[in-house]
């Protein structure tokens, strides 16, 4: 399976979630989600918990140019 | 930093319900109005009338808790690092959704915290109440599902987010300034009710104090009452509802033991028996929280946090609220308004324009 990159910055509850959703309940093995705010990032922590997804959460400076998701502060990497 | 949010896991967002439970108790022990302990769409309307923006002498008082909740979670942004300027997701969207809904929340008389604080009393009008919310918000979840969105936010210049906090410092300012002085309906520039529901409140700085810190602790849980609902419509997440679940029975056993509670449809405090504008303008209201993505409450935290879409949600309640009263839409605790059930339906036919509009293909 092609890991699967998504950019929910600069969207506002539930969007985000909501697009990481529906690949949570398949069979994917990664997923690589860019968010920039600190709620999101527990929703789809959470979230992937619960469908029994590893998730590893890394901070990005939002403000450092080569952020190349624009003011993304959290990138979760996502595995089954 | 996920790790360490205890207020993000479920015993946290319990504890939080438990903790808006005893405030809200505490704050109608100590002299608000009845099953009114914290009312957020009520209280906006209050500080419309304390600034003279309507003009109905019963609901006037510059309510401390709506500046309580915005400083309480501009404090735990701040500490937490997550106070973040942002906005220009659709503004104008926003703002008349939140009009909508107040105009709405006032024909049914409360907003979402009102409604879980009214049942809990016994008021069986809030269930009906609470039906026709969660039906609003199951209509814009299928909106959600069908790639509804007003866009995204961009990060804005660090004042930008500032200034939400800075109006409710400025109102607080004006109360310190112009203080109610007893029997007077009217202190320099704020208006005071002297009968009815305005006329009804707990200490200021009690208020204040007890909704500082609902509103840090509501930061830290994203406790939301739409979102209660919307998450186990949309994911079938039970998180955010274990939380109003919690408040719902705290409160109930509170009125229990200090009895507030009294069982029925007919002579509830602050409350009219009419089932179907009960029903429907609390689905009009539900469909405009879930169009803008929050209850009114969680826009005053987000509002805290430097989300200028939420603050400009919550500056539509407080005009929404005035034109309900100014208008003749709002209820009063014998019938619904003069115009009530023309703005509901009207409120609603918009909220659809605005849902069918705002799909974007391929989201």
């Amino acid at each position: 399976m092609n890991p699967i990159i998504i950019d929910a910055t600069g969207l506002s509850c539930p969007e985000p979630l909501l697009r990481v959703h529906s690949y949570l309940l398949e069979p994917h093995n990664s997923l690589t989600v860019y968010v920039d705010n600190v709620a999101s990032n527990e929703n789809i922590a959470r979230a992937a918990r619960k469908h029994g997804w590893s998730v590893k959460v890394t901070e990005i400076d939002p403000s450092n140019p080569s952020n190349e998701y624009k003011n993304a502060m959290f990138k979760l990497e996502l595995t089954k | 930093m996920f790790k360490n949010n205890f207020f993000a896991s479920t015993a946290g967002i319990i504890f939080v319900g438990i903790c808006i439970g005893i405030g809200a108790l505490f704050l109608q022990f100590s002299g608000n109005p009845g099953n009114m302990g914290i009312c957020v769409v009520c209280f906006e309307r209050d500080t419309a009338g304390a600034l003279g923006f309507h003009r109905a002498d019963i609901v006037q008082y510059l309510r401390p808790e709506i500046i309580g909740l915005i400083l309480g979670s501009f404090f735990a942004a701040k500490l937490f690092g997550e106070f973040k300027s942002r906005g220009g997701s659709s503004p104008i969207v926003r703002f008349s959704l939140g009009v909508i809904a107040a105009i709405a929340a006032l024909v049914f008389l409360g907003c979402p915290w009102r409604a879980v604080l009214r049942l809990a009393g016994g008021d069986l009008n809030a269930l009906v109440g609470l039906v026709g919310l969660a039906s609003g918000i199951f209509i814009g979840v299928q909106f959600f599902k069908r790639g509804y969105s007003l866009g995204k936010a961009n990060t804005q210049s660090a004042f930008t987010g500032y200034l939400f906090p800075l109006i409710a410092c400025l109102l607080l300012a004006l109360y310190f300034l112009f203080p109610q002085i007893e029997g007077e309906a009217k202190s320099g520039v704020l208006f005071y009710s002297t009968g009815g529901p305005g006329s009804m409140h707990a200490p200021f700085l009690i208020s204040l104090g007890i909704a500082i810190v609902i509103g840090f602790l509501a930061q830290r849980s994203r406790f939301c009452t739409m979102g209660a609902f919307r998450d186990i419509f949309l994911f079938k997440y039970s998180h955010l509802f274990l939380g109003l679940f919690a408040l719902f029975l705290t409160v109930l056993l509170g009125n229990l033991i200090f009895g507030g509670f009294k069982l029925g449809f007919e002579g509830q405090p602050i409350a009219h028996p009419d089932t179907l504008w009960n029903f429907l303008s609390m689905l009009t209201a539900g469909f405009a929280f879930s169009l803008a993505g929050a209850c009114p409450g969680r826009q005053l935290f987000l509002g805290g946090e430097g989300d200028s879409d939420a603050a400009i949600f919550a500056i539509g309640v407080l005009v929404g609220a005035a034109i309900a009263h100014n208008f003749m839409t709002a209820s009063s605790a014998v019938a619904i308004g003069t115009y009530g059930a023309q703005a509901t339906i009207i409120g609603l036919v918009i909220c659809f324009v605005i849902a069918f509009t705002h799909i974007k293909k391929g989201a």
